[in-house]
C-alpha cells in the first residue's frame, strides 16, 4: 500500500466511526419524534417497529386540547422572553460598568458577583422559597420569573469581554460631548455584538429548560411551564407514552432548531466560559 | 453658583458607574447572597412551611440527620453516582480526539455530538424512562435481538444507579468534548510533530505527551463534575428507581423540604450539603490559580 492510499482508507475509516456514533447520538431523538406519532398499542409491541403504521396528529391535538399544552407553552415563552431580556439589560449594563469605570468598591462588588456563582442552587433554593412565600410570590407568574433574571456567571463573562473596548474610543466621543447613555447604546453595544449572541442563546436555553425553581414555585395548572407539565404528564398518567413523546417532542425541537441555526454562537459562548 | 453645578455634575459623573452596576448588585443580593446568609439560621429551626410559627431547636435537626437511615441511604446512591465523572471524562475526551481533526463534516459531527446538551433534561429523561421500559421498553428490545439476556433497568435496584449514569453521560458528555476539544487547541500541533519525528507511535504520543498536557482540561471537569454529582436532582426525579436505589441527598432534600414539610430538617442537609460543595470548588480555585501562575 502506497502512502497516499494509507491515508485515504484511514480517513475512511474516521468518517466510518463519526458516523454511527452520531447516528447512536441522534437516535433517541429521531425515535422520539416518530413514536410521537403512533397509537398507544403500538408502544406495546415486544417487537417495537420502527415507523408508526400511520403518522397520526391524534397525540398532538390530544396534548393541546385535553392536557393545555399550548397555555404551558405559552408560559414557556413569556418566561423565556422575559428573562432573556432581563438578563441582557442587567448583565451588559453590569459588565460595561465593571469593565470601564473605577469607583469605590468595585472589587468588593465584582468579587461579590464572582462568588455568586460558586454558591450552588441547592443551599439557597429553601431560604429563597421561604422569602418568596413571606412576599407572597410563591405561585405568581413575578415569582416564578424573578429568580432567573440574570446568570452571575454571564456577567463575569461580559466584563472580561468589554474590557476589550479600547477606551480611546469612548475617551473621544465624551469629549465630543455624547452622554453616557448615548456612549453606551451607540458605542459599547454595536462592538459586543458576538457578546450579545452568545448570552441570549445561553439565557433562552437555560429559561426554556429550568425545572427546579418552578416545580417549587408554581402550585397551579395555569402556571406550568413546558419541563414541569411534562413532569407531571408523567407522574399522573405514567402509561401515557404516546402523550409524553409528544410532549417532549413539542419541548425540545424548537430547542434543537435554534441550536443548529445559531451552531457556532454555543460552541463560542462554550469555549469563552470554560476554562481560564 | 457655578462651583454648585460643577459639584453637582461632578456627582453626578461619580454616580455613573453605579448605576450600570445597581441592577446586578441589587439581583445577586436579593436572590443569591441573602438566602445564603439565611440557610444555616433555617437549619436552626423546625420551620414547617404549614405552620407560621418557626422555633429555634438548636442542633436537633443535624442530630437527627446522623440517625436518619434514609439520609445515609441517600448519601450512598450518591456515592455510587461518583462513577459517573471518569466515565463522562473518557467518553468526552474519547469525543474530542475523534472531532480534533479538521476534516469535512467535521462541525456537522461536532453539532450533532453536543446536541443531547441543550435538551430539557425532564424532557428526555422521559424519553429514557420509556427505553428503560423492562418488557417493552427499546434498550431491551435490542439486548433481545442480539442473543442477549434482557436487563431490569431502573427496576432492577443493582442496575437503577448504572442506567441513570448511561443517561447521563449521553446527555453531558458534549460538555466535556468541547472543553477538551479547547485543550487540545491550546496544546497545538508543534508538539505531536516534534514527536512523530522522534518516532513515538499514536498511543505512545496520546499516553506520553497529549493527555498530560491536557492537565487543566482534566482538573476543571474532574471537580465541576464532581460538584454536578452532589446536584443530581432532575435526572433522578424523572428516573425513579425501584425501592429509592435513586434517590439522591437532593432527592430526599427536596421530598423531605418540599413534600413532607420539614424545611429545617431539609436546610440542615442541604447546609452539609453545600460545605462540601465549598471544599470542592476552594481545590478548584487552588488548582486554576495554580495552572494560571
Amino acid at each position: 500500500m502506497t502512502q497516499k492510499t494509507k491515508k485515504r482508507a484511514g480517513g475512511a475509516v474516521l468518517l466510518l466511526v463519526r458516523v454511527s456514533l452520531s447516528v447512536i447520538i441522534a437516535f433517541p431523538f429521531v425515535w422520539m419524534v416518530v413514536s410521537s406519532f403512533k397509537t398507544i398499542e403500538e408502544f406495546y409491541y415486544l417487537v417495537p417497529t420502527f415507523l408508526p403504521k400511520a403518522f397520526s396528529w391524534d397525540n398532538y391535538a390530544e396534548i393541546i386540547q385535553k392536557y393545555n399544552f399550548l397555555a404551558y407553552y405559552k408560559n414557556s415563552l413569556i418566561v423565556t422572553a422575559f428573562q432573556v431580556i432581563t438578563n441582557m439589560v442587567i448583565v451588559l449594563c453590569a459588565g460595561y460598568g465593571f469593565a470601564k469605570f473605577k469607583f469605590r468598591g468595585r472589587n468588593f462588588l465584582f468579587l461579590m458577583i464572582l462568588s455568586s456563582t460558586m454558591i450552588p442552587w441547592v443551599a439557597t433554593i429553601i431560604p429563597l422559597y421561604i422569602l418568596a412565600t413571606n412576599l407572597n410570590l410563591i405561585d405568581t407568574m413575578a415569582g416564578l420569573m424573578i429568580p432567573g433574571m440574570a446568570n452571575a456567571f454571564n456577567i463575569f463573562l461580559a466584563r472580561n469581554f468589554m474590557t476589550g473596548i479600547p477606551n480611546a474610543l469612548l475617551e473621544s466621543a465624551r469629549i465630543e460631548g455624547a452622554g453616557e447613555g448615548k456612549i453606551f447604546t451607540a458605542i459599547v453595544l454595536p462592538s459586543v455584538k458576538p457578546l450579545i449572541s452568545v448570552i441570549t442563546i445561553q439565557k433562552m436555553i437555560e429559561s426554556w429548560n429550568t425545572f427546579q425553581w418552578p416545580l417549587l414555585c408554581v402550585q397551579s395548572d395555569s402556571l406550568r411551564t413546558l419541563p414541569l407539565a411534562i413532569a407531571k404528564l408523567s407522574s399522573q398518567y405514567y402509561d401515557a407514552y404516546n402523550l409524553k413523546m409528544a410532549a417532549a417532542t413539542l419541548s425540545i425541537i424548537p430547542v434543537l432548531i435554534i441550536y443548529i441555526i445559531f451552531q457556532k454562537n454555543f460552541v463560542q459562548g462554550v469555549t469563552m466560559s470554560g476554562i481560564k | 453658583m457655578k462651583n454648585k453645578a460643577i459639584k453637582q455634575g461632578l456627582n453626578r459623573t461619580r454616580l455613573i458607574p453605579y448605576m450600570f452596576v445597581a441592577p446586578a448588585v441589587l439581583y445577586i443580593i436579593a436572590v443569591t447572597m441573602i438566602p445564603a446568609v439565611m440557610a444555616l439560621p433555617i437549619s436552626f429551626t423546625n420551620w414547617s412551611a404549614l405552620s407560621p410559627n418557626k422555633k429555634f431547636v438548636g442542633f436537633e435537626n443535624y442530630i437527627r440527620l446522623i440517625s436518619d437511615k434514609a439520609y445515609w441511604e441517600s448519601c450512598l446512591v450518591m456515592a455510587k453516582f461518583f462513577f459517573y465523572v471518569p466515565i463522562v471524562m473518557a467518553t468526552g475526551l474519547g469525543a474530542a480526539l475523534l472531532l480534533n481533526q479538521q476534516q469535512k463534516g467535521t462541525q456537522l459531527f461536532r453539532v450533532i455530538f453536543y446536541a443531547p446538551v441543550i435538551t430539557s433534561t425532564v424532557a428526555v429523561a422521559i424519553l429514557f424512562d420509556w427505553f428503560y421500559q423492562p418488557t417493552f421498553g427499546l434498550f431491551n428490545a435490542i439486548l433481545k435481538s442480539l442473543g442477549l439476556s434482557p436487563i431490569g433497568w431502573l427496576q432492577d435496584p443493582a442496575t437503577a444507579v448504572p442506567s441513570v449514569i448511561l443517561f447521563k453521560v449521553w446527555k453531558d458528555f458534549g460538555t466535556a468534548m468541547l472543553i477538551y476539544l479547547a485543550g487540545l487547541q491550546d496544546i497545538g500541533s508543534e508538539v505531536k510533530e516534534a514527536a512523530m519525528v522522534d518516532g513515538a507511535n499514536v498511543w505512545q504520543r496520546f499516553i506520553h505527551i497529549t493527555f498530560p498536557l491536557l492537565k487543566p482540561s482534566h482538573t476543571y471537569l474532574l471537580l465541576t463534575n464532581i460538584i454536578n454529582v452532589f446536584m443530581i436532582f432532575q435526572e433522578t426525579y424523572v428516573l425513579e428507581g425501584a425501592l429509592n436505589s435513586t434517590r439522591t441527598v437532593v432527592n430526599y432534600i427536596y421530598e423531605q423540604g418540599f413534600q413532607s414539610f420539614r424545611m429545617g430538617y431539609a436546610s440542615a442537609m442541604s447546609f452539609v450539603l453545600f460545605l462540601f460543595i465549598i471544599i470542592v470548588t476552594i481545590v478548584q480555585q487552588r488548582f486554576s490559580k495554580m495552572e494560571l501562575a
